[in-house]
C-alpha cells in the first residue's frame, strides 16, 4: 500500500528523512522515534504534503503529492492542534466530508456516524474553541475517517487523551486494523506503542534504524547490559547475594544509598531478585530500570 | 467539489466578524457623501459622489481584496488549518478557484454596498447616472486586485503587508505620475472604466483620488487590461499552488 524507496527530504541544510526504504501494509504500524526523529516528515511525505528531495514515495502505486486519487483512500490526523475554532465539531466534520465529494445529505449522515464512533455525538454542537484536548483529538480522528479511507495516518494521536480515551482509541484502531485497514501511528513513547502493535519502525535522526516485530527490538536491547536500580537499606548484603549471578557485569553504589546493577539477561536477574525478596531478610524498597525507555533503545541500536 | 469549496469559503467570509467592519465602512460612505454636500454648498450631487467613490470606495476595493485574498491560503497557513484542505481529494486548482471566487464575491458585495451608500448620501436616491459604470469599474478592479494579491500571497510569507503597501502606497502615488507611468496602476484603469467627470475645485483632491495625471486610457482598453490582470493573476496562482508545498506555519519553519 505504502512504498518508500531511498526517500530523503532536506529542509535547506537540515535533513528531515535520510534514505528511508520501506513498505507498509495492512494492520497497525507504529512509527517510533524521539522528537525530531523525522516521524512527522515521513507522515507528510506519505500524505503528499511534501515531496521527497530524492527517492520515491508511492501510495497505492501513485505519487501522493497533490494527488486526489491518493487522498480518496487516505485519512490523516495531524499532530497540530489547529481547527476552524468558530465552527462546531459537527459542522467541521461535515465540512470535511463534503470536501471528499459527498453530497450534503451523505456528508451529514456520515459525519453523524463518525461523531458517534468517536463518542462526540452529544457534544458536537459546541464550538471547537471550547473543546478540551481530548475532544479535539476525537474530532480530528473523526475527520480523518469520515470518507472511510483504506489508510489512516495518525500523528501522535494519543497526545492529550486521558487513560480511558487512550484505551478507547486503541480499541478503535484495533477494530479498524482487523477490518483490513492500514494504520500508521507515530509516537515517541515506547510504552504507548507496545500497547497498540508489535509492528514498529524505529526512526532516529531521520534514518530508519530498525523495523519489524517489537520483540526483536527487545531482544536486541537484552543483548546489551541492562541497568537495574534497586533502593534498599542493605545495599551491600543485597549485592553479595546477587553478584554471584553470571549475568551481572557491573555494580555501582550510588551516594543516595541505592545500588545499580548492569546485567546481560535481565529475566534471570529479576527471578533471583524475586527469590531474595520472598525470603524476607533483605528489604527492597524499589526496583527501577533507567534503560526501559526509548532513548536507551536508540542508544543500543546506534551503538550496535 | 468546487461547489463545496465555494460554499464553505463563502459562508466563512460572510461571517459578521469578517464583514462587519467593512459594512461599517460602507455606511461611512453614506455619511461622508451627505456631509460633503453640506461642507461644499453649491456643488452638484455628482461631485460629492465622484469624490467619495474615488476617496473611499476604490480604496476599500483594494484593501478588501488584499485582506480577503490573504484568507484563501496565507491565513490557512498561518492558522495551521491548511493541512485539512490539502489532504482532501479535491484537486488543488478547484480548491483555489472555489475559494477565490467566494472571496471575490464577498469583496464585490462590500464595494457594491459602499457604492450604493455613497449614491444614497449624494443623490438621496438610487437613480444615479454614474453608478452603472462605477459598478463595472469596481467589479473589474476587484478582479484585477484579487488576481494580483492572490499570487502575491502564494509567493511570499506574510504577504498582507505587501498587499496593503501596494494598495495604499503604489496605488496612491503611481496614478498621479506623468509620462505614462500611471498606466501601471490598477486604479488608473478603474477610473478610466468609471469615466468620472472632472471634479471642479481643488487640485489636492485630484491627487487624493489618483486622477492628477494628464494622460488618458480608453475605457475599453482599461476594462480589457483589468480583466487580463485578473485572469493572468489567477492562472499563475493556480500553476504555483499546484506545484508548491504549503505547510502549516510551524511546520514550515
Amino acid at each position: 500500500m505504502i512504498e518508500l524507496t531511498n526517500v530523503s527530504r532536506w529542509y535547506g541544510q537540515v535533513i528531515g528523512v535520510n534514505d528511508v526504504t520501506t513498505q507498509i501494509g495492512p494492520g497497525i504500524t507504529a512509527l517510533l522515534g524521539m522528537n525530531g526523529a523525522g516521524k512527522s516528515t515521513l507522515m507528510k511525505l506519505i500524505t503528499g504534503q511534501l515531496r521527497p528531495t530524492t527517492g520515491a514515495v508511492k501510495v497505492f502505486g501513485e505519487e501522493p503529492f497533490a494527488n486526489p486519487n491518493v487522498y480518496r483512500k487516505l485519512g490523516y490526523c495531524p499532530e497540530i492542534d489547529s481547527f476552524y475554532e468558530h465552527m462546531s465539531g459537527r459542522a467541521f466534520v461535515r465540512y470535511m466530508a463534503e470536501m471528499t465529494g459527498m453530497s450534503p445529505k451523505q456528508a451529514k449522515d456520515r459525519a453523524e456516524e463518525m461523531l458517534h464512533f468517536v463518542g462526540m455525538s452529544d457534544r458536537a454542537n459546541r464550538k471547537i474553541k471550547g473543546y478540551s484536548k481530548g475532544m479535539r483529538q476525537r474530532i480530528k480522528l473523526a475527520q480523518a475517517m469520515v470518507h472511510d479511507p483504506e489508510i489512516i495516518l495518525l500523528d501522535e494521536p494519543l497526545n492529550g487523551l486521558d487513560p480511558v480515551g487512550r484505551h478507547e482509541l486503541m480499541s478503535v484502531l484495533e477494530g479498524l486494523a482487523n477490518n483490513g485497514k492500514s494504520i500508521v501511528v507515530s509516537s515517541h513513547i515506547l510504552f504507548e506503542v507496545e500497547q497498540m502493535t508489535r509492528s514498529i519502525m524505529l526512526l532516529h535522526r531521520g534514518r530508519l534504524l530498525a523495523r519489524g516485530d517489537l520483540r526483536v527490538i527487545r531482544e536486541l536491547i537484552d543483548k546489551h547490559p541492562h541497568k537495574i536500580r534497586i533502593e534498599t537499606p542493605q545495599p551491600r548484603e543485597l549485592t553479595e547475594r546477587l553478584v554471584h549471578i553470571a549475568n551481572v557485569v557491573n555494580v555501582n553504589f550510588d551516594p543516595d544509598g541505592s545500588v545499580q546493577f548492569q546485567v546481560r539477561q535481565p529475566d534471570s536477574f529479576y527471578s533471583a531478585l524475586n527469590q531474595i525478596s520472598q525470603q524476607g531478610d533483605i528489604v527492597i524498597q524499589s526496583v527501577s530500570s533507567p534503560d526501559n525507555n526509548l532513548e536507551s533503545v536508540f542508544r543500543y541500536l546506534v551503538e550496535a | 467539489m468546487i461547489l463545496a469549496t465555494f460554499k464553505y469559503a463563502l459562508r466563512d467570509s460572510l461571517r459578521l466578524k469578517r464583514t462587519g467592519s467593512w459594512l461599517a465602512m460602507a455606511f461611512l460612505g453614506l455619511i461622508l457623501a451627505s456631509i460633503w454636500g453640506r461642507l461644499m454648498p453649491g456643488t452638484k450631487p455628482a461631485d460629492h459622489y465622484v469624490t467619495v467613490v474615488g476617496l473611499l470606495v476604490f480604496r476599500i476595493a483594494a484593501l478588501a481584496a488584499a485582506i480577503f485574498m490573504t484568507a484563501i491560503v496565507s491565513k490557512e497557513v498561518e492558522e495551521r488549518t491548511i493541512v485539512y484542505l490539502l489532504t482532501r481529494p479535491v484537486p488543488r486548482w478547484q480548491l483555489l478557484v472555489g475559494r477565490f471566487f467566494a472571496n471575490l464575491l464577498v469583496v464585490m458585495i462590500i464595494c457594491f454596498v459602499a457604492t450604493v451608500m455613497v449614491s444614497l448620501g449624494s443623490y438621496k436616491s438610487l437613480s444615479n447616472p454614474l453608478m452603472s459604470n462605477d459598478l463595472l469599474a469596481i467589479a473589474l478592479g476587484v478582479f484585477a486586485y484579487s488576481g494580483l494579491f492572490l499570487f502575491l500571497t502564494l509567493l511570499v510569507n506574510r504577504a498582507l503587508i505587501l498587499c496593503v503597501l501596494f494598495a495604499f502606497g503604489w496605488e496612491s502615488s503611481i496614478p498621479n505620475l506623468p509620462t505614462g507611468m500611471h498606466r501601471v496602476s490598477v486604479l488608473t484603469h478603474m477610473q478610466a472604466v468609471a469615466q468620472h467627470p472632472d471634479i471642479p475645485g481643488s487640485r489636492i483632491l485630484d491627487f487624493a483620488v489618483g486622477s492628477a495625471n494628464e494622460g488618458s486610457v480608453s475605457p475599453t482598453a482599461a476594462a480589457v487590461t483589468l480583466l487580463v490582470i485578473g485572469l493572468v493573476g489567477l492562472g499563475v496562482s493556480i500553476y504555483w499552488f499546484n506545484n508548491n508545498e504549503y505547510l502549516a506555519r510551524e511546520d514550515a519553519e
